[in-house]
């Protein structure tokens, strides 16, 4: 009794029959293709260099983290449930539109006043004592960057012999 | 194995490191790297016949997967994704190099060894995997690939099919043409050399 053929099977005796019509000549050129196959399963593949595993993850390292879908998704929700909350104690409070924008234009008009008086302290200051001013203000500045420099980078800070 | 003997495997032994190195695990990430590491080099070594160039590329691959693993679908096979990453990785190449028409390519056969070397048969099996080696290094880009995956890489033919993104029903007569130009270099060569 014979077992059917699959259709890898059925591919192949067709291949073969293809190539070597004479059955003789076919039975050869499958022993050949037998035999090249034995061969074949014999080769691996090679190891890569020893340090490719470091290498990669030296790499993957450097990359800058990135954001993953669940954490943006979880970015917007705490965003809409503040401000949802946010309008809800502020339509609980009772507060009108009218009285939030009174409240409002107060608001701008103290931070303007605070603005002006701040100006007007600082030309004064300049006026009475300009050079002091400048290299306080120079020196603050300086130290502030080389700390945030070493805040950032901290191999940056490092001397180079 | 014989012709026709391998069958498809299902399950995805990677899926647990994937799925903590998405969470930011480093070291899970490192032991997809290392367990893969093999098979996508090899295939990159076929295809581009340069120890640097494959060395380069399969570590392009490994970091291209990182990139992107958030888009890896996880009902697909994990080794699968990567090894296509390298294929194209290595495909793009290839074409830039048939682009300047470059010749001169590092040949890559002291690196492709058996892994059962044995102090008695060495000389003679080293001898026919040279032969075999260099027979199929003067194969075509598409038939040194399928070969590999096939027979090196123990890979079924779906699994080729899903590699190289063409019909399963395909890659038994692309094996078959390739075997096929195989046997005839290795004939001519022992020819040559007889």
């Amino acid at each position: 009794m014979t077992t059917p053929m699959n259709d890898d099977e059925a591919e192949l005796a067709r291949l073969l029959a293809e190539a070597a019509p004479d059955p003789l000549e076919r039975e050869a050129l499958a022993e050949a293709h037998r035999q090249l196959e034995k061969d074949l399963l014999r080769l691996a593949d090679p190891l890569p260099p020893a340090d490719f595993v470091s290498s990669v993850m030296a790499k993957v390292e450097a990359e800058p983290r990135r954001v993953s879908a669940a954490e943006v998704r979880s970015a917007v929700l705490i965003a809409v449930v503040g401000l949802a909350a946010s309008a809800l104690a502020f339509v609980r409070s009772g507060a009108s539109a009218d009285g939030v924008a009174l409240q409002l234009a107060q608001a701008l008009v103290a931070t303007r006043e605070v603005l002006v008086g701040f100006g007007s302290g600082l030309a004064a200051v300049w006026r009475t004592a300009g050079l002091p001013l400048s290299v306080a203000l120079a020196v603050v500045v300086m130290v502030t960057l080389v700390g945030l420099r070493r805040l950032v980078a901290p191999e940056n800070s490092k001397v180079v012999a | 194995m014989s012709l026709l003997g391998m069958t498809a495997d299902t399950t995805q032994p990677w899926l647990d490191e994937v799925r903590r190195a998405r969470r930011g695990d480093s070291s899970a990430f490192a032991a997809l790297v290392r367990g893969l590491q093999r098979p996508v080099f090899g295939l990159c070594l076929r295809l581009l016949r340069s120890e640097a160039e494959a060395t380069e590329v399969a570590q392009e691959t490994f970091l291209r997967a990182y990139q992107h693993l958030e888009r890896f679908d996880e009902t697909r096979p994990f080794d699968l994704w990567v090894l296509t990453i390298a294929r194209n990785l290595c495909l793009d190449i290839l074409r830039r190099r048939q682009k300047v028409q470059t010749e001169d390519v590092e040949p890559h056969a002291p690196t492709l060894a058996s892994h059962e070397p044995t102090s008695e048969e060495l000389a003679m099996a080293s001898q026919q995997r040279r032969s075999l080696e260099d027979a199929m290094a003067t194969l075509s880009d598409d038939d040194r690939e399928v070969l590999a995956l096939y027979y090196v890489q123990k890979r079924t033919t779906k699994e080729i099919a899903v590699i190289m993104g063409v019909a399963p029903g395909t890659i038994m007569a692309r094996l078959f043409r390739a075997r096929e130009k195989l046997r005839t270099r290795m004939t001519q060569a022992e020819q040559g050399a007889a």
